[in-house]
């Protein structure tokens, strides 16, 4: 019996869902997005990537950061430095995966 | 997760929309006054004859920093990698090189140009790395 993990155990599974994993790919390239950009690049409706997001802060992916600007509240996400290591990570199993060395 | 799902997800992660934005009209405008104020900054200062004058250096470089800082602020601003992080560094260095040049030698003025267009060039690869798309 070998130590070896198999990467498929080890991939973070809240990231699978097609929408947050475009998500996280999409916030991996910026500092930050607002949230109607968001919405607005994936299609989606304003209840949906909400929910998306409040599940990838859940999981300490991504932090959302509200403030206001002219009376009224815009929110903006970005990657977390733990979500930046750790979809690198995802990518990397993906590919190892992908390649047949999983 | 087999072969073809990861392959799959691979490929959904490379297709995902870029957030990246462009400037604002402001921004861009903003970025080349600061290249010409950063330009123009050292050797205006030593050409006063006056140490006094380092504040002009200084506050040129104060901006360099505050402009780095206002252009990763903006949402959609592109995630900062290792050139501009060099170029940035680099500017500062640039920009500051003429405030020993006040101290101790103050009556060269090409020095102080020569380290000033450095660093206003170093500042234009900054903000064009910053805003490439």
């Amino acid at each position: 019996m070998t130590g070896a993990v198999d990467p498929r155990d080890v991939l973070p599974t809240v990231i699978h869902h097609p929408l947050r994993l475009a998500v996280l790919s999409s916030l991996r390239h910026v500092e930050a997005a607002d949230f109607v950009s968001l919405r607005d690049a994936f299609a989606t409706t304003s209840a949906e990537m909400s929910r998306q997001l409040g599940i990838l802060e859940s999981a300490g992916l991504v932090e959302v950061l509200k403030s206001r600007k002219d009376r009224q509240v815009v929110t903006q996400a970005r990657l977390s430095d733990h979500g930046r290591t750790a979809f690198a990570t995802y990518l990397e199993e993906l590919r190892r995966i992908s390649e047949g060395l999983g | 997760m087999d072969d073809a799902a990861a392959r799959q997800a691979l490929a959904d992660a490379q297709s995902a929309p870029s957030l990246v934005t462009r400037p604002s009209s402001a921004e861009v405008l903003a970025g080349a006054a600061s290249v010409a104020l950063v330009a123009a900054a050292a050797p205006l200062a030593v050409a006063t004859d006056a140490v006094r004058e380092i504040r002009w250096v200084v506050a040129a470089a104060v901006w360099v920093v505050v402009l780095a800082w206002l252009t990763r602020r903006r949402p959609g601003a592109r995630l900062r990698g290792r050139v501009d992080g060099v170029a940035f560094w680099a500017c500062l260095a640039a920009a500051l090189l003429p405030v020993g040049q006040l101290l101790w030698s103050p009556d060269s003025v090409g020095g102080a140009a020569v380290a000033g267009s450095v660093a206003a060039l170093l500042l234009g690869t900054f903000l064009g790395v910053r805003w490439r798309r």
